[in-house]
């Protein structure tokens, strides 16, 4: 019985360190101790719930969730989508720009998961990439045929911008403004229906 | 002046680049603190204009000898840099020159206006990287970065 309950434990730990990997660093998804060497079921199972894994590790054949937290659905694709861009922030040794950063792939990743969960397929849709650049900002750009749609994360936050900009195919847009002065959300909501209709 | 139908820029490494060979915007950031007195800030290019200005944009050097495009270089037809600086939002802020050097006669500057604020000079920068044609593989004898 230990020895199942062990096998699923490391399952899930790896599942959950895929998970964490996405996340920043002031994320609330609960530790899980690697070095522990006998599964504790009564302290972890009541953090885990709240992630619909309660149901996994008590009875393995049914699947009822818990509470629903969207970051935490659809990873496979949203990850797919944002793995190169998280994969740069994770470098980033500006940990103030990085957190930044990680602020707005976090949006961007919820709303991406908005939209599956909606149904849309998103599935062909390029990755997300970023480049730490010289001038010390980080530049967050999703690469289309005929548009692009960038973040810039300065070391100076309030100088943090945006931008889409689209040839003749795609509307001939330039538009770019500060992100400080902008609802993140709305933006990302904005740019993910451009993307949509556009691809 | 006449100027011929596409300009080259060279990318110094595979920091510019993703990992399916896109460009990255920040290949085409004017260094917006550079401004000279004229009102213009500049990025180089070298301009197209026989058949050896390829060839001879992959081949130069840095002073310390290395291959100054070490992960290739992209080609961007002027008119599309004309159309650009058409939109709306950007019209009139971009022009371009020519600059011959004494060792590259194909030198030549995009030039931006030094009064853009930095979110305009990102968009722009990602408007000349979107207009990009096509990218050209470095020589086989460089070092890609």
């Amino acid at each position: 019985m230990i020895d199942s309950l062990q096998e699923t434990y490391s399952s899930l730990q790896e599942i959950y360190s895929r998970i964490a990997m996405t996340l920043p660093a002031d994320s609330s998804l609960p530790l899980l101790n690697s070095e522990r060497s006998q599964i504790n079921t009564r302290k972890f199972l009541p953090k885990m719930q709240q992630f619909g894994f309660k149901d996994i590790m008590a009875r393995p054949d049914e699947t009822a969730g818990g509470k629903r937290v969207l970051k935490f659905l659809s990873i496979p694709i949203a990850y797919s989508l944002m793995r190169p861009a998280w994969s740069v922030i994770r470098e980033t040794r500006n940990q103030a720009n990085a957190d930044e950063a990680r602020k707005v792939l976090l949006v961007i990743q919820e709303t991406i998961i908005d939209f599956q969960l909606l149904q849309f397929d998103l599935g062909y849709l390029p990755q997300l990439h970023a480049f730490n650049v010289d001038d010390g900002a980080i530049l967050i750009e999703w690469i289309f045929d005929d548009f692009r749609i960038g973040f810039s994360i300065e070391s100076e936050p309030k100088e943090s911008s945006w931008y889409l900009v689209s040839n003749a195919n795609s509307g001939e847009i330039a538009a770019s403004g500060y992100i400080s002065r902008i609802d993140i959300k709305t933006l990302a909501l904005w740019l993910i229906n451009f993307v949509l209709y556009h691809s | 002046m006449n100027y011929p139908q596409n300009c080259i820029k060279g990318i110094p490494d595979g920091s510019f680049l993703t990992e399916d060979g896109s460009i990255g915007a920040h290949l085409f950031y004017f260094k917006t603190e550079r401004s000279g007195n004229d009102g213009w800030v500049e990025q180089s290019i070298n301009w197209e204009d026989d058949g050896t200005a390829v060839d001879f944009t992959l081949s130069q050097q840095r002073g310390d000898g290395e291959f100054q495009f070490r992960a290739g270089i992209a080609i961007i037809p002027r008119n599309e840099i004309d159309r650009l600086n058409t939109l709306h939002a950007i019209q009139g802020l971009l022009f371009y020159e020519r600059h011959p050097l004494a060792n590259n006669p194909y030198h030549g500057n995009i030039l931006l206006k030094a009064s853009v604020q930095k979110p305009t000079m990102k968009k722009i920068a990602a408007g000349l990287a979107l207009i990009v044609s096509k990218t050209i593989a470095p020589r086989s004898d460089s070092v890609t970065g």
